[in-house]
């Protein structure tokens, strides 16, 4: 299985890979991102992951702007501290984790 | 406080009329009870007193009015009370020799002498009236600007307290820790000093007006290693202040503050790094950064640089310059020197 964590905080995203790691030792991380910008040039470049870990603020801007500019067609987990949000993130087709 | 002057007294003209005509009116009681009474003298009298008494007081609200525009006085203008008199004494000798006129019988100089010395004495009332009003005026404008002061003051200092308890900071703080932690880091236990050196700060510092910058760099420092343990080389911090401007002073946790007003409005990550300059120029701390706007934010400057503007100029009078360029954001301090504070 192909995940990509998109998290502008590096120590967050380290720690949800080992997580994921632990837990299925047989995927794959195939992409850390930081912002906006470098998640639509994965995406749109790469092929699209099995599973996205998303967390909604971004170092420059807010995720839901990535769905504004490439078609996602595989799941989204969105990891979060705000529940401000969750609205938003359904519209997104996603799951939210705290 | 250059700012409003008081806008001159107001004493309402029914006051001034109705006052000029009693005073009048009493003037010439003596003359009721006098053996031989005339009631053309009398009139005479009490209508060049009332006279007299008008025209006092609105050229005494003149001269009074004329004065509160000049810089502040503390003492009795003596200048002002004797071009009073003087004037009071040409207008009763005009008004004397018009009563000499209209009843020619009486005897000039005694009268004349009589009724120079009535207007001195009402000259003198007015005046003092006028001047105590005016003063009186004066210290309750001074008061409110010191209460507005003080008020801005507390509320200067209540925006930085709220700013420095920042959940925000402790919760991503914390965040960092855990993962610091989880991971078995060796700098996890530098990063709690270093946390808790930053609250520290906060409590020590938190009633003084000044520090020194040497002190606000230790604090600066504390939150940069915080910070630099998020974001790793997402965050360049370039220090180039000279040695001699660590001596000058500051409002506690300024360039944090500032730091931190960075961070939170440009994109700061491992691909666009985020560079903050810190240098002397021109007899002033300059803060600078590369813009690299996040994406949704507004274009606010926030109560934060608001706060350190009122904070600056309430305790050196100086100003803070905020250059908002395309590509470079700057704020510029004035540097404080010890000898001018107290």
């Amino acid at each position: 299985m192909n995940i990509i964590i998109v998290e502008d905080e590096l120590k967050t995203a380290q720690s949800l890979e080992r997580a994921i790691l632990a837990l299925k030792p047989a995927s794959t991380i195939t992409g850390r991102y930081q912002s906006v910008e470098r998640t639509v040039k994965a995406l749109t470049e790469g092929t699209m992951p099995d599973l996205i870990f998303m967390d909604i603020q971004l170092a420059d801007g807010r995720c839901f702007e990535i769905f504004q500019q490439v078609k996602v067609t595989c799941p989204v987990v969105f990891c979060t501290a705000y529940d401000e949000y969750t609205l938003e993130a359904f519209k997104s087709n996603g799951w939210i984790i705290y | 406080m250059n700012e409003k002057r008081p806008s001159g007294l107001k004493i309402s003209p029914a006051m001034i009329w109705i006052s000029s005509i009693l005073l009048g009116l009493l003037s010439s009681v003596p003359q009721l009870a006098s053996r031989h009474f005339n009631a053309a003298e009398a009139a005479v009298n009490a209508a060049i007193t009332a006279a007299f008494a008008l025209l006092m007081w609105y050229f005494n609200i003149y001269v009074l009015g004329r004065r509160s525009h000049q810089p502040r006085r503390q003492s009795i203008s003596y200048r002002h009370l004797l071009g009073s008199l003087l004037f009071g004494l040409v207008v009763m000798f005009i008004l004397a020799y018009i009563q000499q006129l209209i009843l020619s019988h009486i005897d000039f100089g005694p009268t004349m002498l009589m009724v120079e010395v009535r207007g001195i004495l009402i000259n003198l009332v007015f005046y003092m009236f006028l001047y105590l009003l005016q003063q009186n005026h004066e210290n309750q404008h001074v008061n409110m600007e010191l209460e507005r002061i003080r008020t801005d003051h507390l509320s200067a200092q209540y925006e930085l307290l709220k700013q420095q308890v920042n959940p925000h900071f402790l919760f991503n703080s914390l965040n960092t820790l855990k993962a610091m932690v989880e991971s078995g880091e060796q700098e996890a236990v530098p990063f709690i000093i270093k946390l808790s050196n930053f609250y520290r700060y906060t409590l020590e510092s938190r009633k003084l007006d000044l520090i020194h910058v040497r002190e606000e760099m230790e604090i600066l420092s504390a939150y940069l290693f915080l910070q630099k343990a998020r974001f790793e080389d997402g965050l360049m911090f370039h220090n180039e202040l000279p040695p001699a401007v660590m001596e000058t002073l500051l409002p506690p946790f300024t360039l944090q503050l500032l730091v931190e007003n960075c961070i939170k409005h440009n994109v700061v990550s491992l691909e666009k790094p985020l560079h903050i300059r810190l240098y002397e120029d021109g007899g002033k701390i300059v803060v600078e950064n590369h813009v690299q706007r996040k994406s949704g934010e507004e274009d606010s400057l926030g109560v934060g640089l608001e706060n350190i503007s009122m904070r600056y100029s309430h305790l050196s009078g100086g100003e803070v310059e905020v250059l908002n360029g395309q590509q470079l954001f700057q704020i510029k301090l004035p540097l404080i020197y010890e000898h001018h504070h107290r």
